[in-house]
């Protein structure tokens, strides 16, 4: 270890400063990745991992400071397509073409030429060399659509290879993966390693960091606040530099209660979906909020999606007030009583190119002609300017294209309507994701008012403070299980940094 | 001065379709003044509207279709099939039976349309293209490229042929079509769901819609008009034929887009694609009374089809 980290910087960033129209994103930030080595890039959401990666591949051109590759200045003007062939950005949304093989993919665009015909012998030849060398067991005539979420990844890798990059970045290159394909993804990130490919993988799987990273660094508010050898350090350690005091800060809470009396309201019993294999059971009562805490990827979404019928369940039962749901989609979700509101409200949650009347009645627009034959729009006015008025919705008027508001009033329409349906039990998925502050406070309000009223909420959030802050009870979801409950959180005390350690 | 600029482009855009069709009312019936009658005498209206109510009967179902997302193909070539059942059954079991036969066989086609798209997910562009040359294919062997004719006058006069002082019973047909189809598109919850799908199927999905049955109601729905024109085709030419309504489909998507339907969902206009037929009604006939044969009609047609479709495509982008 120690004679590794004397080996020179593959990357070495000095001093950068990086403003969005007079935003500091980051200030005065040093970073150098050894060649040879992994470094993990760690920090809470909007510390600006993102933005230094994108800086060292040129997306970003950094407002103050000097990147070098190797020891050599990178000038600001060097594009993107010129640093790959040094560094190489993976996305999470693989730029892979599902229809072509893996050869072809790995080799579009620059295929190898014999008579000026494409010479597939030659790029099945090269790419099979390349995994052989990795251990990769993929077969480079195999069309893309057909691997794994592990694999396209690491034909994304192989691309980049074979256009020479020595260094790789990842952005949260295992939050699709499940703890089989993590680990047989390290396996390969290791040979890469000992071939002497320098990588950078920021994750907010932290104990994946302490696994395979020989480094970590720490971005917090912008600064690189810890940079060392893992060996070095501890999770524990990790968790509180990226978290700085607030992390051990005492969180407001809501007030206590206790739940025990009452009888459950939802129930899950063993229930199974074509996702989530292993059955798991859960239940909420009257009033209360239960978080369903874990990473990106951990099985949140999976969850939500099967008790709401995107993903229905195969086994087990879901029991609603004593009575036992068949939900084969969300349509009979929303009948019984439950509504789901999605993490995504551009693709999910809203249709933009419609008003924000339209939205808002969809999900009962059977309601509103119950009994007649024409949709009762008057009654139709009256809920959604209700739902403007309880939201506190800014909007000139309930008939702009949703598209015109800004993204905290777009999601308060999504509760709303959410509300609107009447549900015994919401789930949330990070509903207050990407908010600004005032729609974050309306939205929490919603909710309390609607468990004053004797409704159960399941809450996500990718903001652990809001998880203690408006959760009585958690639950802890790993691998699409639930591995762990914390009771009566307003009561435990939670800190920040001791729930994050719980997902980990 | 900007504002205001922008206003007339929207003002413009939103209610192009109703200015182009004064427009283009003035220019015919200018230039065309001394062409027989001229374009705006009555005879010449009512023909028109012969002409043009049977394209506004597809052009509504073709709104529905594609205000979800979807497109239908077929509808031309359904039309040619219901319109041979129909002389069939009415020539055998009489007119009610036949009538019941023909909307059947379109409920049906519409059916295996909208199943082949939302359960076997075959594409709606290329499920409907291969219903289209399946039934126009099954039509042609039935028949052996024969016509069937009809002979009870009571159904040649109601359903299609008939008129009353002039005035076209076609025109009833169209008028009660494009109402309902608007009403049920603007004030039933499936209307609103139809175009929800369209705008963002995912969306619905979440928000409680049955995305998969929307897209099957929408085919059926579509299936049913061409039937229903296929029908009213058969009284109005005395007997059933393969060729009836063929290619049509090119009509009424052009009606429908015409007439402010967004080719990519999500918008949807049917009192808007009936003027819109009925605005290609009147360019067929006046290039007809300029002296133009067949073939430059042709030329002429798909000419203005390609220059009105751009324009609102490009206007719904502002």
């Amino acid at each position: 270890m120690a004679a590794k980290a004397d080996t020179a910087c593959a990357v070495e960033m000095h001093d950068i400063v990086m403003e969005f129209s007079g935003v500091r994103a980051l200030s005065g930030v040093e970073f150098c990745l050894r060649q040879g080595q992994i470094m993990g890039l760690v920090g809470k959401n909007g510390a600006g991992k993102s933005t230094l990666m994108k800086i060292i591949n040129g997306v970003y051109t950094q407002t103050e400071g000097t990147v070098s590759f190797f020891g050599q200045n990178i000038d600001k003007n060097v594009s993107v397509k010129e640093r790959e062939r040094t560094v190489a950005m993976i996305y999470q949304d693989y730029s892979l073409v599902g229809e072509m093989t893996v050869a072809e993919n790995i080799f579009l665009n620059a295929e190898p030429l014999q008579r000026g015909l494409i010479s597939d012998r030659t790029c099945v030849r090269k790419v099979q060399e390349f995994f052989d060398s990795m251990g990769i067991p993929i077969d480079p005539r195999e069309k893309v659509k057909n691997l794994s979420t592990g694999d396209m990844q690491l034909v994304e890798i192989a691309k980049a290879i074979m256009k020479h990059t020595k260094v790789i970045l990842m952005d949260e290159p295992t939050a699709a993966l499940d703890a089989e394909a993590t680990a047989k993804f390290f396996e390969i990130l290791s040979r890469l390693k000992e071939q002497g490919y320098s990588i950078v993988i920021s994750t907010h799987h932290l104990q994946h960091i302490m696994d395979i990273c020989d480094s970590v660094t720490i971005i917090r508010d912008g600064r690189a606040c810890m940079t060392g050898a893992v060996a070095e350090t501890t999770l524990e350690e990790v968790i509180a530099q990226m978290l700085g005091e607030t992390g051990f800060q005492a969180v407001q809470s809501r007030p206590y209660c206790s739940f025990e009396s009452k009888a459950p309201l939802l129930q899950v019993k063993n229930v199974t979906s074509k996702v989530i294999r292993e059955p798991f059971s859960l239940e909420v009562r009257p009033g209360e909020v239960v978080g369903l805490a874990g990473l990106k990827g951990a099985g949140r979404t999976e969850i939500f999606n099967c008790i709401f019928g995107i993903d229905p369940p195969e086994s087990g039962e879901v029991i609603l007030e004593g009575k036992r749901l068949k939900v084969r989609n969300p349509g009979d979700a929303i009948r019984d009583g439950l509504f789901l509101i999605p993490e995504n409200r551009h693709t999910q949650g809203l249709s933009l190119m419609h008003t924000l009347y339209d939205n808002a009645l969809l999900p009962i627009l059977e309601n509103l002609s119950r009994g007649r034959f024409f949709i009762n729009d008057r009654q139709g006015r009256q809920i959604v300017e209700d739902i403007i008025r309880t939201m506190q919705v800014k909007t000139p008027g309930s008939d702009v294209a949703i598209s015109k508001l800004s993204g905290g009033n777009q999601q308060k329409v999504v509760v709303g309507k959410a509300l609107k349906s009447e549900p015994k039990v919401l789930l949330m998925d990070d509903p207050t994701y990407g908010v600004d502050i005032h729609a974050k406070g309306d939205i929490t309000a919603a909710i309390s008012r609607f468990t004053d009223e004797g409704g159960g909420v399941l809450f996500v959030s990718s903001e652990l403070v809001e998880m203690i802050e408006n959760c009585d009870r958690i639950l802890i979801v790993k691998y699409n299980r639930i591995v762990g409950e914390i009771r009566d959180v307003p009561k435990a005390g939670l800190t920040e940094d001791s729930l994050m350690a719980a997902i980990q | 001065m900007k504002i205001r600029g922008t206003s007339v482009r929207r003002f413009l855009s939103k209610y192009m379709i109703y200015v182009a069709f004064v427009v283009l009312v003035i220019v015919f019936s200018v230039t065309l003044g001394n062409v027989g009658n001229g374009f705006l005498d009555m005879g010449n209206v009512w023909n028109i509207i012969r002409q043009t109510s049977l394209i506004a009967i597809l052009a509504v179902g073709m709104t529905y279709a594609l205000g979800a997302g979807q497109i239908d193909l077929s509808v031309g070539s359904v039309v040619g099939l219901t319109s041979l059942v129909t002389a069939w059954s009415v020539q055998r079991f009489g007119l009610v039976p036949g009538v019941l036969a023909g909307l059947g066989v379109g409920i049906g086609v519409g059916a295996l349309n909208g199943a082949l798209i939302a359960w076997v997910k075959i594409p709606p562009f290329i499920a409907t293209l291969g219903t289209q040359i399946l039934f126009a294919g099954v039509s042609r062997t039935v028949s052996g490229l024969k016509s069937v004719p009809i002979t009870n006058t009571a159904f040649n006069f109601a359903f299609g042929g008939g008129d009353f002082g002039g005035i076209p019973v076609l025109l009833p047909w169209m008028l009660a079509v494009v109402i309902l189809g608007h009403l049920y598109m603007r004030k039933r919850p499936f209307g609103r769901q139809v175009v929800a799908v369209g705008g963002n199927a995912k969306a619905s999905l979440y928000s409680g819609v049955h995305v998969k049955r929307t897209i099957f109601k929408v085919m059926v729905l579509s299936g049913f008009l061409a039937a229903l024109a296929g029908v009213l085709w058969a009284g109005r030419f005395g007997g059933g034929r393969y060729s009836l309504g063929e290619a049509e489909e090119t009509s009424a998507i052009a009606a429908a887009v015409l007439g402010g339907t967004s080719i990519n969902g999500g918008k949807a206009f049917v009192a808007g694609a009936c003027i819109g037929a009925v605005m290609l009604g009147m360019i067929n006939n006046a290039l007809v009374m300029y002296g133009l044969d067949v073939y430059q009609q042709m030329v002429v047609r798909g000419l203005i089809i390609l220059a009105a479709v751009a324009f609102t495509v490009n206007a719904e982008k502002e």
